[in-house]
């Protein structure tokens, strides 16, 4: 199941919110959608969950356009929204048996449908428990839940841990991550980039409904950070090294930090080791000698200008 | 549509919004609370009657009409007021809390939500209906009313709480605030109480009557068909107005109403034209003219919000051939083709009502079906004043319209649709106000005044002092249209040829982004 977003462009008057968005991911893989407040990411995720006519552009899942087949998107997209659902007088379960049956789920084929959603979101001892008394850990799994109960093949998550303590943050990833490997096709959009480094193998940045990167976690690493972070700690004098690798080829910016010395290397993989070798050769006591792997929260921050709309 | 069948009665199940509203009624403490007041105050009224009887020497013959006369106004306020504005109310809350996007991506249809919704509210009134009905009936035993009249009542008030429900679901879909709909709310809920008095006078009427005698003539059934035809048709109406209010923006929501409004103008036509025939008048044809127009002007307002983008959606059902096209302009979403479609009507109303009230085409129909002559005809100036009305009213309204479409395209292009419409409510009324401001403030403002003419002024043509002025603001009507067609022509030509079918590019996508590996 490959969604592509292509060429996608919304306006709302004279904002533009999603301007010319060309992005894919298959199933199997969870893409991160990275930006900040007002950058496009909800839109986006509504039209991909048709909820939003695009301007301009499509969404093609499986090559079927959400414009022109909303019914087949309907059925093969998960979508869960920012928002919590507010239905009074309603019980975790009766929520869930109604989108089963919105959704065309019929008899023994329903019942199992919901059961098996109850019990992979862990709601099964707050079954007669009112939606409006739930937390808003529990609220979310209910949420997922829903848009797990059709089974699809795509699911959008909207900044699902938002709000949400770290222990139920902690629970959502795991659940995210079993249903990875179920083979679905996952966008999520997060403020906690922390998060998404766990679980994503492919990301996109927006910024005022323009996209910046997009592509795997490497490609867009490579792409946005061109020198290698190292740490080194010796024993002894740090400002020796610092000394002897401000005079060393390939070797920007050391300075030492905390009792450690770091540095931007460029080149390959192999600069670092040739780099270590060098400092034992020149008889440095080396104790530590480290890649700073950057993550999400580093590429965003190199990639991202940090302006809103 | 789901419908239980021979075929299908095992599998069946019911419409999943009515399965939702109905436990969540169940719960509820309003529908709950109101059922318990709603029995406590029929028993106790009851026995308050029966023991207050006891203590008379004399038997009322009339107490059973008496408790009914006390029953009905507050089944009429339940099934009028309580039920349609607790099913609305839920409604209005899940779009504005953003629940009912949740329905919207489901697979249920715009027509399941609103058909659940109204079936929900129907299956509360015939819940609250059914525990009055025993009470109802008891009264026949205590004299005064005859059984007939409590089963004709009840289905009046049933019916009328259907369209009140109807019309609650209606307003609750409408694209606007919690406070605008609340604005809109409280007259709407003001004429359902005047309903519920109109119901308990009407209700008066046919007890002192009796309708047992009357059920065999057509006295009675004539009025009652004619407002259930009615109820019926405002009914359709609103439903499916409904409808198209939560559709999705992409889809093609005129085209099931500009049907319907097609067919209900053709069969009210019909309608007037046989009823005009046999009641030998005339005023059936002329107030069905009205009321077209009235309905179209409103029309051309509805048309002006819709806006010209057509979605892939629609465009993707836009017909090949060049005849089902040109037809299927008039019936598709959007500004031009509404506006046309409204003209077309406009024309064939002025134009059935010229020949029916001043040809002789009633007259012609009415010596072949009844052998009557002319001599039922309205005077000939009532009939021409009328029809003159019409078309300049209707005049006025297009060429505001056209003004209002022309400011937005031209000044205010990134402002909503909405924005014409609003113009073309806002210039007819700013022109009846601004002169009268100015009077006023000269110290020149009179009842006398105001019914002098204005030409210009839509509000004036219904107070004119002299009877001569209605052919100005005709000959006004005319070039103001004239000038607002002239700013629009270059557009319409334009939306005409833009409505094609959508053609595909043939290229194949290209792979986007390198696939990312999987995850480990």
């Amino acid at each position: 199941m490959k969604v592509q977003v292509l060429n996608l462009h919304k306006r709302f008057g004279k904002t533009v919110a999603v301007d010319n968005f060309t992005f894919s991911f298959d199933n199997g893989h969870v893409f991160g959608f990275v930006g900040p407040n007002g950058a496009g990411k909800t839109t986006t995720m509504r039209v991909i969950a048709t909820l939003e006519e695009p301007t301009e552009g499509d969404v093609l899942i499986n090559g079927v356009s959400v414009r022109e087949e909303p019914e087949y998107a309907r059925r093969s997209v998960g979508y869960v929204p920012d928002s919590l659902p507010a239905h009074n007088d309603v019980t975790v379960h009766e929520y869930l048996d109604f989108y089963a049956r919105a959704y065309g789920l019929h008899g023994a084929k329903r019942r199992e449908a919901v059961g098996a959603v109850e019990e992979f979101t862990g709601v099964t001892g707050i079954l007669d428990k009112h939606l409006k008394a739930l937390s808003k850990g529990m609220k979310q799994r209910v949420t997922l839940g829903r848009a797990l109960i059709h089974n699809p093949d795509v699911l959008i998550l909207d900044e699902p841990a938002a709000g949400l303590d770290p222990r139920a943050r902690v629970e959502l990833r795991e659940l995210l991550a079993v249903l990875a490997t179920q083979n679905k096709a996952i966008l999520i959009s997060s403020h906690i980039l922390t998060e998404l480094t766990e679980i994503c193998n492919g990301v996109v940045i927006v910024e005022r409904g323009r996209l910046l990167e997009s592509g795997t976690v490497a490609e867009v690493l490579k792409k946005s950070t061109p020198h290698r972070a190292f740490a080194i700690r010796v024993l002894g004098e740090p400002s020796a090294l610092v000394k002897e690798l401000l005079q060393t080829p390939h070797v920007i910016n050391a300075r030492e930090v905390s009792g450690e010395v770091l540095l931007d290397l460029e080149g390959e993989e192999s600069a670092g080791c040739e780099l270590l070798a060098l400092l034992i050769s020149k008889g440095f006591k080396v104790a530590e000698f480290k890649q700073s792997k950057a993550n999400l929260e580093d590429i965003f921050m190199n990639v991202t200008k940090g302006g809103v709309q | 549509m789901n419908v239980p069948t021979l075929k299908n009665w095992r599998t069946w199940e019911p419409n999943p919004i009515v399965v939702k509203e109905l436990r969540q009624a169940v719960r509820s403490w309003a529908v709950t609370g109101m059922l318990l007041a709603f029995l406590a105050i029929l028993f106790f009224v009851t026995v308050g009657f029966l023991l207050g009887q006891s203590f008379h020497i004399s038997p009322n013959q009339a107490l059973g009409r008496e408790i009914f006369q006390f029953f009905l106004p507050v089944l009429s306020i339940v099934g009028f007021v309580f039920i349609p504005v607790y099913i609305g109310g839920r409604l209005t809350a899940e779009r504005l809390e953003g629940n009912v996007d949740m329905l919207y991506i489901t697979t249920l249809s715009a027509a399941r939500i609103i058909r659940g919704k109204l079936l929900c509210g129907i299956y509360l009134t015939v819940l609250f209906f059914s525990v009055c009905a025993p009470f109802m009936v008891f009264t026949n035993l205590l004299r005064g009313i005859d059984l007939p009249t409590v089963f004709v009542l009840l289905v009046i008030a049933f019916l009328l709480s259907i369209l009140s429900l109807q019309a609650a679901i209606f307003l609750s879909c409408l694209p606007a605030s919690k406070g605008l709909k609340l604005l809109v709310g409280l007259p709407a809920g003001g004429f359902m109480m005047s309903l519920v008095g109109g119901m308990t006078a009407m209700a008066h009427e046919l007890m002192r009557e009796g309708v047992g005698s009357r059920l065999g003539t057509w006295n009675f059934w004539g009025p009652a068909l004619s407002l259930l035809f009615i109820g019926l048709l405002l009914f359709g109406f609103l439903h499916l107005a409904a409808i198209a209010l939560i559709s999705p923006p992409s889809a093609n929501r005129a085209l099931p109403l500009r049907g319907y409004v097609t067919g209900a103008w053709l069969l009210t036509l019909v309608v007037a034209l046989v009823w005009a025939v046999f009641e030998a008048s005339p005023w059936p044809v002329a107030a069905w003219s009205s009321f077209a127009m009235g309905a179209l002007t409103l029309s051309l307002l509805i048309s002006a919000a819709e806006g010209d983008d057509q979605s892939v959606r629609i465009r993707r059902t836009i017909p090949q051939s060049d005849l089902k096209r040109s037809a299927a302009f008039f019936f598709y979403s959007g500004t031009a083709g509404g506006l046309a479609w409204t003209v077309l009507l406009g024309v064939a109303t002025v134009l059935m009502s010229s020949l029916m009230l001043e040809g002789k085409l009633l007259d012609t129909l009415s010596t072949m079906w009844v052998g009557r002559g002319s001599s039922h005809r309205m005077s000939g100036s009532n009939l021409d004043e009328l029809v003159v009305v019409e078309i300049a009213f209707f005049l006025y309204a297009l060429a505001y319209v056209l003004f209002g479409l022309f400011i937005h395209r031209r000044f205010q292009p990134h402002r909503p649709p909405i924005f014409a419409a609003l113009c073309a409510v806002a210039l007819p009324t700013l022109w009846a106000i601004v002169p009268n401001l100015v009077l006023f403030f000269l110290n020149k403002l009179s009842w006398d005044a105001l019914q002098e003419r204005q030409l210009g002024n839509i509000f004036n043509l219904f107070a004119m002092k002299d009877r001569s002025f209605t052919m100005d603001h005709l000959g006004c009507g005319i070039a103001l249209a004239t000038i607002g067609v002239v700013l629009n022509l270059k557009w319409f030509f334009v939306q005409r040829a833009a409505f094609q079918p959508l053609r595909r590019p043939d290229t194949a996508v290209p792979p986007v982004v390198a696939t990312p590996p999987p995850l480990t």
